[in-house]
């Protein structure tokens, strides 16, 4: 038994703007000369941050 | 780091001539709006803003996401992810901070729905998309670099990356679940 299959190729153009809230930053590792830890946080921690996308694709569609 | 940039210009240039190709090839068609699964790849450019936009330059993005369109109502319900290199630099941060230059890598997993809210007679459909998902910030360790060190620190001297024992192991975490909603653009078929 078959079943017929038909496809289409869109095009999708856009932007998109995103609201996030942000977490801890933390720098960790050790320095190389005296083999010292260093861990720092920045400032941004429990900060809201932004993104704004512009893209482009395609979609593939597929339909029985 | 130019190798790269130039080969996602390439896949956007590619996703944008199959898209045209496809607009010339079925022009007037009936089915500027199809129903059914769908696969979606996509490639683009974004900026972070906020409190943490300060630090971080535009990075180059990449998507991919299942859908299902339903045939009697203007709408699409489905899941995705993309992925977002950006650029960090923390040298301009406070006096006595580890001073961090370096890429981040933003990591978004996502449900959607979207709907197509103007029934024209035309190839490009207009629709508006929210999303509701998850999506964290993390270093890159084999680009980032920590430039110099605390006044408070035993030594000034600049550390560059070499100096570093071991790869730092920074971590901007997105407390979960982290919504944010998007509005996009137009689709447009042939």
């Amino acid at each position: 038994m078959e079943y017929p299959v038909s496809s289409s190729l869109v095009l999708d153009i856009g932007g998109s703007f995103s609201w996030m809230n942000v977490g801890d930053f933390r720098i960790e590792g050790t320095w190389a000369d005296d083999g010292a830890s260093v861990s720092d946080t920045l400032d941004d921690t429990g900060q809201s941050g932004t993104a704004f996308s512009l893209f482009a694709g395609v979609l593939f569609f597929v339909s029985p | 780091m130019y190798a790269r940039r130039w080969i996602l210009i390439a896949v956007l240039t590619v996703f944008a001539a199959a898209g045209d190709l496809h607009a010339q090839r079925f022009p007037g068609s009936d089915d500027a709006s199809p129903s059914g699964f769908a696969i979606g790849l996509n490639g683009g450019y974004s900026l972070l803003g906020g409190a943490v936009g300060d630090s971080t330059s535009g990075g180059f993005r990449l998507g991919a996401k299942a859908i299902y369109d339903f045939e009697d109502a203007p709408v699409q319900v489905g899941v995705g992810a993309s992925y977002t290199w950006f650029g960090f630099d923390s040298t301009a941060g406070a006096p006595g901070a580890v001073q961090y230059d370096g890429a981040l890598r933003k990591l978004s997993l996502y449900g959607l729905g979207t709907w197509k809210f103007l029934d024209i007679e035309s190839s490009m459909i207009p629709y508006v998309t929210a999303r509701l998902g998850w999506t964290r910030l993390s270093d890159d360790p084999t680009t980032s670099a920590a430039v110099s060190r605390p006044a408070d620190e035993k030594s000034s001297a600049p550390a560059r990356k070499a100096d570093w024992k071991s790869a730092p192991t920074s971590v901007w975490s997105i407390r979960s679940p982290a919504p944010w909603c998007s509005i996009s653009g137009a689709a447009s078929a042939g």
